[in-house]
């Protein structure tokens, strides 16, 4: 998911909580005793709506209501539960893990619900649980993730959302599949999305390279790929940022990643790369992104 | 004798003919080698969890001695709950308990107070919700329980972990301490037993083969091992500065800055030469190894280092027997390990896996120093 898809689904979520507290009927959480409201919280039979109330009111503050966190942890990690009630479980849960020393007493038994909760059938619950399990380096969900970007039939999410979760914790022993995956997907953003993650491999040089100086492949890539190699190997990208910026007809937004990059490097290019940005730095060289790129490469060499 | 498994398959199969057939537990002590085939390639997570399911196996087919050492150091060091829990359980499989175990095991209390975990050791890749779960911290204080009263000496401690801990744990890690210590005598002394690593002395090896290797120092200065090695006894120990793990190379690496600063003390300065030599030499370049060891009070100089193998870490790694598991280039898991070499850089004795101790070094260095001494080392 994109950063300003995310940011939009959780201004929805906020919005329709609020709507939810203003207008709910129904018991209040603060108007019952513990006893009761765990009661609630885990009758089955109750209604799913009712008890997701009482979930998100109770949530606020729980980590000191040792039977209320108990009763979230054992709806979220129970496969029997209604999946909307467990996924309130699970954010009244993951709310109260900003209390650090607090919640360290449900840390194991958290763990072991949002596992449980991974592979269940409902897709957002799967997902959110994926999601906080990765950001925990956990190696039960960086396997189901693998699991799923080898076998697409036992995938639990979508390739780019499984490489953007696996993200939070990429191992080398990963690297064989994510260059797979960049030489075999048909998908751009997946694609993309590989190459990010594979820009520690020193073992993929020579692909970066190959993508980067490919003008047939997509320009996001292609910026992708050069940047890791800028990382990986200085000496290699001297050689593809050469061809990138003396070359006219190549696309406008690779040359300005380009030219960025060199920009933020110590090391000086050779002459003629210079020259040609100085020459896109002048009016009418070059247009937006791509002069903006070479006025700051120019104004960094003038100064120093 | 066969060859130990290289794929996971392999290892699942080989356990479970170890456990139809306990006599063969040795077997699976090879498996547990940072630098076994099975471990190569893959990630540190990964590793963990093999290494822990076959360590896990012993509770059940016993624990064979050869294997102790690696529980040990898994209790002394390991930060992973799984491998914590694996190591614990593995105790179950011990004819003869000690104190040292228990000590550990006190430790582990200690060292994982904020980092418990669920762990299962249903299966080799095991899938969740599991029948049988349990924690880390619930593993370990089982396995103390059933040390019975070899743990007496252990009570003190765990009256006070109790009273400084305890209140952040949860209410099954509560009460499996309460358990333990419900079941340990009044008025016993002297817990607190640390294991520390018993040298082995090496079969001295021939240096020539690496004589020629080309390392580099933290400042960038280039040498060759038969030159940085020659004319005086080392104390070589190996880090590399991307571990995650504090117990591990950053601790080795401040304890041989106190080393270094102690052979001064004691003379010996320009007589034994200190350095670190890092497993990881394509990440670690010089400016790397220079923040790193003075950050924990490395004082560089002719006879202190830190040192890469710009080409040769393959040969290195077989010249000192290096206990390293690599993913690439990167390193998947390696242990504790600190060698003292002759004068030309052969290996005369190691410490490895389990924390070593600074004065018991120091006596070999300086003895290794005198002219006698270093000339039997030869």
């Amino acid at each position: 998911m994109e950063a300003e898809e995310y940011r939009k689904q959780y201004e929805r979520e906020l919005s329709a909580a609020a709507r939810r507290r203003s207008a709910r009927p129904g018991p209040s959480a603060a108007a019952m005793s513990s006893r009761e409201l765990v009661a609630a919280i885990k009758d089955r039979d109750g209604d799913a709506a009712t008890r997701i109330a009482l979930i998100e009111d109770a949530g606020v503050g729980a980590v000191g209501k040792p039977s209320v966190m108990q009763a979230f942890i054992r709806v979220l990690g129970d496969p029997e539960e209604v999946d909307t009630v467990r996924l309130a479980a699970l954010q009244a849960l993951q709310q109260n893990t900003f209390s650090r020393a607090g919640f360290r007493r449900y840390e194991a038994d958290y763990r072991e619900a949002l596992r449980a909760a991974a592979t269940d059938d409902d897709a957002a619950l799967r997902d959110q649980a994926l999601e906080r399990l990765a950001l925990m380096r956990d190696e039960y969900a960086q396997r189901l993730l693998v699991d799923g970007l080898q076998d697409p039939s036992r995938a639990l999410v979508k390739p780019q959302r499984a490489l953007q979760l696996l993200g939070n914790d990429v191992h080398a022993e990963h690297y064989p599949l994510l260059r797979d995956i960049v030489e075999t997907s048909k998908q751009p953003a997946v694609r993309r999305s590989a190459l990010r993650l594979l820009a520690a491999d020193s073992d993929a040089t020579e692909l970066f390279a190959r993508i980067a100086t490919d003008k047939s492949e997509d320009a996001a890539a292609r910026s992708t790929a050069a940047i890791a190699l800028q990382s990986l190997a200085p000496a290699q990208f001297q050689d593809v940022a050469r061809a990138v910026v003396l070359d006219d007809d190549d696309d406008q937004k690779v040359r300005a990643t380009v030219v960025n990059a060199i920009a933020n490097r110590s090391d000086t290019p050779p002459d003629e790369v210079v020259a040609k940005v100085r020459s896109m730095a002048a009016p009418k060289g070059s247009s937006g992104a791509l002069r903006s790129a070479a006025r700051q490469f120019v104004q960094q060499r003038d100064e120093t | 004798v066969t060859e130990p498994p290289s794929t996971e398959d392999g290892v699942e199969a080989l356990v479970a003919e170890v456990r139809a057939d306990p006599a063969r537990r040795d077997e699976l002590v090879a498996l547990l080698r940072e630098d076994a085939a099975v471990h190569q390639g893959r990630g540190a997570s990964t590793t963990t969890r093999i290494r822990g399911w076959v360590l896990a196996a012993f509770a059940d087919v016993g624990l064979p001695d050869g294997a102790v050492p690696y529980v040990l150091e898994d209790l002394e060091n390991d930060i992973e709950p799984f491998g914590v829990a694996a190591a614990a359980r593995a105790t179950r499989g011990l004819t003869t308990p000690t104190p040292v175990i228990a000590s550990a095991l006190t430790d582990v209390l200690v060292r994982m107070r904020a980092r418990d975990d669920a762990v299962t050791f249903e299966s080799l890749r095991p899938r969740w919700p599991a029948g049988q779960s349990t924690s880390a911290l619930v593993e370990v204080l089982g396995a103390l329980r059933r040390l019975g009263d070899v743990a007496d000496g252990e009570r003190e401690r765990l009256l006070d972990i109790r009273r400084q801990h305890a209140p952040t744990w949860s209410p099954a890690v509560r009460t499996a301490l309460d358990d333990v210590i419900d079941g340990l005598s009044v008025g016993h002394c002297c817990g607190g037993h640390e294991p520390t690593a018993t040298p082995v002395d090496d079969r001295l090896r021939d240096a020539d083969a690496v004589a020629g290797i080309v390392l580099e120092d933290q400042d960038g200065v280039r040498t060759t091992f038969g030159e940085w090695f020659a004319c005086r006894p080392c104390v070589v120990g190996f880090f590399y500065t991307r571990c995650p793990n504090p117990n591990k190379c950053s601790l080795t690496v401040t304890k041989l800055a106190d080393l270094q600063a102690r052979l001064a003390v004691a003379g010996l300065g320009r007589r034994v030469g200190v350095a670190g030599v890092t497993y990881d030499p394509g990440y670690d370049d010089a400016a790397r190894m220079r923040s790193y060891g003075e950050a924990r009070g490395m004082s560089f100089g002719p006879n202190a280092a830190m040192l890469r193998a710009v080409d040769g870490i393959a040969a290195l790694r077989e010249h000192f027997d290096l206990r390293v598991g690599y993913v690439g280039s990167i390193v998947n898991r390696h242990a504790i390990e600190l060698c003292l070499t002759a004068p030309g850089g052969a290996p005369a004795r190691t410490w490895a896996r389990i924390q070593w101790d600074v004065d018991e070094v120091l006596d070999a260095a300086s003895a290794a120093a005198t002219p006698d001494l270093a000339h039997r080392l030869t």
